[in-house]
């Protein structure tokens, strides 16, 4: 029996492209359809709050593209994932390397805390973030104390601390990824780097690194795609100062009823993760490495 | 014994990695059973009590109880789906298409917001036009849930069908095995980890899902993070601090019966331990 | 080159002594095994000279000086691991350059002396491929340049040849002794195949539940292992268990429990009513009758014979229908049929008798 690509294939392979056929229409039911009334959405113009007009035009992605202001979100946004996700990595990776190497018991109950700490939803974080950083939380009052703080101290309702809840959002997921890919690389590949005369630092950089990069790359991508679309901490811990394209569009929706520019913005904002992600895999080395070789 | 600089780095970075992810969720406990209507912490507190436990909002009950409702259908539908299409990938007829792994992970790269206002505009228009009501419906919820749900569940089967398994079944099938036997007997418990992993995780993200289900709820059904979302936004209540230590509590209980009976193995496929 | 010194190596893992009381010399230039079966503490052994591993007591001295404070990078140690752990990002050039590099040996010198490595391994043609692009063999000779190129005073080896095939073991085996031998570089050699350790060796150390059973050369280890585990351990030996009738001057009579009875040379301490077990050689059993034989006699059943191309395998049953291995030269007179009743027939000076260990 030939296939479409003219190979043979045994009668058990119809199973699994049945299966596949099924997956592949309810998914592309589940994608596709919104996604593209929405597009159109985009493409027509806002009359008034809840009504749409007729005609279909580029232009509320003109006004967006010409309007500097957005642009100027747009690029905080940017900014504000990605130094999330070096944050991010700065903390997983110690935390993903202990996890991979420590060889006790103790892991088990460790990742039960990551586990633990991702199951809760980021408002709970978020909930005692706002209550550690407040303007009378623990954190304010020690500083205070120490006289560090003899002018007012605010710890909230800035870009510091929306990165901070970008990162209470994403670490969990970072170090899970990061354990796996650490776990693949041999013990015995860094122990041959600091026998054979490297410091702790040079096997680092010159034999772990490059082992770990196509999954830092993915990790980091991953927890950018997150930031990027996540308005919870923003919003919460932005306390209106930080403005974000999410909140943008949030306000857009429930404040200005103005669903085309919503979806316009809503667009853009695909897009540029969609380039970011794109960009990011110039990054990725072609040389495909096993940690065994041969 | 010596204590490397590097072994200061590494217990020192994973230290902090854990206080910054866990206290929080300590402080939240401690602060809910402060008596006073505060939004200010104190801790500890300065007068205890359980009222804020006492006098829980139903709302945030069948918040609750909802999030629980639809994580359930969202994982357990996104696993079918997911595992269907990764089964389907791995070993039909078209081979490990690099554009269909693309097209499944695709809902990944739109990010949550865009999900939430898109399903909501699109809600809009099915009951313009045909009067189905899913804006705040179960269905509704449920089905934007997936939409970001499958890639997870897709990716979690995925990453357990190995060539491995394809020995496996080939020596099921020289010994005599039907296809149907050897997809129950080989594959199927082959899988296992990859689909109890996606289901997990599907049900985490759906879970604590906050972006997407804050436009598609009205006010009859709210999910339990976009309740506490609101409260935190326009009007505090301190009972937000109890629900979220039940939460927390909750999450515990169940992590540590999910490695306790099943074992973190079938939940974290492809780490070895 | 350095010589190395362990004293009173102990390794303690919670409530297990993995390792304890090592004492050993190893003189400068020498090719030493250590050889036991898995878990024996071998390896700990050798990651302890490393600096892998921290003793829990004793010392390690290279060249006379105790390393114990030195990391593994400053005890000037060559290493080759069981998964040769090449680095799969650096062409093999790279690879063997990384520890001149790490030394912050000067740029000029670095290549040439890579040239060396590569010339005295044979793989001057591969200098640019990947270690994914190798061969298990070929992946092992690069390890090895690798751990030689700064000219440690050491060289370790951890179980290397594990995963190769039979005849490429047998050549990397003479390549790993010729090299050491030109280096004249002061080698620990860790193995659980006695086959390998009697080819390498220049001592051999035999260990079991962290212990060392005994030390010694390879001939010294075949004709007088000092217990039942070395006896069988190192090189095959047929095990008759028995009783100990009398004993004296060194000469024990043995009632062996298939009825019959010999004599042995005691090893270690052995008296009357002893539970026991005599050890003999495949190669010193001959079939008989022999003409003027006045030594133990054993009535046996051929069963099987192989041809091992130098030499006969033949398998027997005893009285009691235990299995023994005679080897025979192939030039040895006619081999008996599956089925004949002949006499197996061996010297006292061969057999040597060993308390039982306790049951």
């Amino acid at each position: 029996m030939l296939s479409v690509t003219g190979r043979v294939i045994p009668p058990a392979h119809r199973a699994y492209d049945a299966a596949l056929l099924l997956a592949f229409i309810g998914s592309a039911l589940l994608f596709l359809v919104p996604q593209f009334f929405f597009i159109r959405q985009s493409l027509l113009a806002n009359i008034a709050p809840g009504i749409v007009g007729d005609t279909m035009s580029l232009d509320n992605y003109r006004t967006i593209i010409a309007d500097s202001f957005y642009l100027g979100v747009f690029l905080r946004t940017i900014v504000l994932s990605a130094v999330s996700v070096a944050f991010g990595l700065l903390l997983a990776f110690p935390t993903a390397y202990l996890l991979a190497r420590i060889g006790s018991r103790l892991v088990r109950w460790l990742i039960v805390l990551l586990l633990i700490s991702s199951f809760v939803s980021v408002v709970v974080k978020v909930l005692g973030l706002t209550l550690l950083l407040g303007t009378d939380g623990p954190v304010v009052r020690v500083l205070r104390a120490l006289s560090l703080g003899f002018w007012d101290v605010r710890l909230l309702h800035n870009d510091a601390s929306v990165a901070i809840g970008l990162v209470q959002y994403t670490l969990p997921l970072m170090v899970m990824i990061l354990f796996g890919v650490i776990q693949n690389v041999p013990a015995s590949l860094e122990e041959a780097a600091i026998v054979h005369g490297a410091s702790d630092w040079r096997a680092f950089r010159r034999v772990l690194l490059p082992m770990l990069w196509p999954g830092t790359l993915a990790a980091a991508l991953i927890s950018f795609n997150m930031n990027m679309g996540a308005f919870t901490s923003a919003v919460l811990l932005g306390g209106g100062r930080v403005l974000t394209v999410p909140i943008m569009i949030q306000r857009k929706i429930i404040l200005e009823t103005d669903y085309p520019n919503a979806a316009a913005l809503s667009l853009l904002l695909t897009l540029t993760v969609i380039l970011v992600n794109i960009a990011a895999l110039k990054l990725r080395p072609h040389a495909v490495m096993s940690a065994r070789g041969g | 014994m010596r204590i490397s600089a590097k072994q200061v780095v590494i217990v020192a970075g994973a230290l902090f990695s854990y206080a910054f992810l866990l206290v929080p969720l300590a402080i939240v406990i401690g602060a809910s059973f402060e008596d006073s209507a505060s939004v200010y912490f104190r801790f500890p507190p300065e007068k205890w009590s359980l009222r804020w436990y006492r006098e829980l909002p139903v709302k945030y009950w069948h918040g609750l109880g909802l999030s629980c409702l639809i994580a359930l259908a969202a994982a357990a539908a996104s696993t079918l789906i997911g595992g269907l299409a990764a089964i389907g990938i791995a070993k039909g007829s078209l081979g490990r298409s690099p554009l269909l792994e693309t097209f499944f992970r695709m809902p990944l790269q739109v990010p949550f917001v865009v999900t939430g206002i898109a399903f909501l505009q699109f809600y809009y228009l099915l009951f313009d036009a045909w009067r189905v009501p899913l804006i705040g419906s179960y269905l509704g919820f449920v089905l934007a849930h997936l939409f970001f749900c499958i890639p997870y569940a897709a990716g979690a089967v995925g990453s357990v069908i190995t060539g491995d398994l394809t020995r496996i079944e080939n020596a099921g099938r020289i010994a005599g095995a039907t296809e149907w036997r050897v997809f129950r007997r080989l594959t199927l418990p082959a899988l296992k980890p990859g689909l109890f992993s996606g289901f997990f995780y599907a049900f985490i993200v759906s879970f604590g899902d906050v972006p997407v289900s804050v436009f598609l709820s009205t006010g009859g059904a709210v999910p339990l993070p976009v309740e506490i979302f609101q409260t935190l936004q326009f009007d505090f209540d301190p009972a937000v601090l109890s629900i979220s230590s039940i939460v927390v509590v909750l999450s515990t209980f169940f992590i540590v019966f999910v490695q306790r009976v099943i074992g973190l193995d079938l939940i974290l496929p492809g780490a070895r331990r | 080159m350095s010589s190395v010194s362990l004293e009173r190596l102990r390794k303690r893992y919670r409530d297990v002594d993995v390792v304890s009381d090592v004492d050993l010399h190893i003189a400068e230039g020498e090719l030493v095994v250590l050889l036991g079966p898995s878990g024996c503490g071998k390896t700990t052994t050798l990651r302890m000279i490393a600096g892998l591993v921290q003793p829990t007591a004793g010392h390690v001295r290279i060249g006379g000086e105790a390393v114990d404070h030195l990391p593994p990078r400053s005890r000037n140690i060559g290493m080759v691991f069981q998964d040769y752990a090449l680095f799969p990002n650096m062409p093999v050039r790279e690879n063997i350059a990384f520890g001149l590099e790490e030394r912050w040996v000067a740029q000029e010198r670095v290549g040439p002396r890579v040239d060396a490595m590569l010339a005295l391994i044979r793989m001057q043609a591969f200098a640019g491929r990947y270690p994914a692009e190798l061969s298990g063999g070929q992946q092992q000779r690069v390890a090895l340049a690798r751990a030689l190129a700064y000219e440690p005073r050491v060289l370790l080896m951890d179980e290397p040849l594990g995963a190769l095939d039979q005849r490429l073991r047998e050549d990397m085996q003479r390549e790993v002794a010729r090299i050491q031998k030109s280096l004249a570089i002061t080698t620990v050699f860790v193995t659980h195949d006695q086959q390998e350790a009697m080819v390498l060796a220049d001592r051999i150390v035999v260990m079991n539940a962290g212990r060392i059973e005994q030390v010694g050369t390879p001939e010294q280890l075949y004709a007088a292992p000092q217990s039942l585990f070395i006896a069988d351990f190192v090189g095959r030996t047929n095990r008759m268990p028995g009783e100990a009738r009398e004993c004296s001057n060194g000469v024990v009579r043995v009632m062996l429990r298939n009825g019959c009875e010999i004599s042995a040379k005691a090893a270690g301490a052995v008296r009357a009513g002893d539970a026991v077990v005599c050890t003999i050689r495949p190669e010193k059993l001959r079939i008989g009758p022999v003409e003027g034989h006045r030594g133990n006699t054993l009535p046996v059943t051929m069963r099987r014979r192989s041809f091992l191309g130098s030499s006969v395998d033949l398998a027997v049953d005893d009285a009691v229908g235990a299995e023994m291995l005679v080897r025979l030269a192939a030039s040895a007179a006619e081999v008996p049929a599956s089925g004949d009743h002949v006499l197996a027939v061996f010297s006292l000076d061969d057999c040597l008798c060993f308390r039982s260990p306790a049951a």
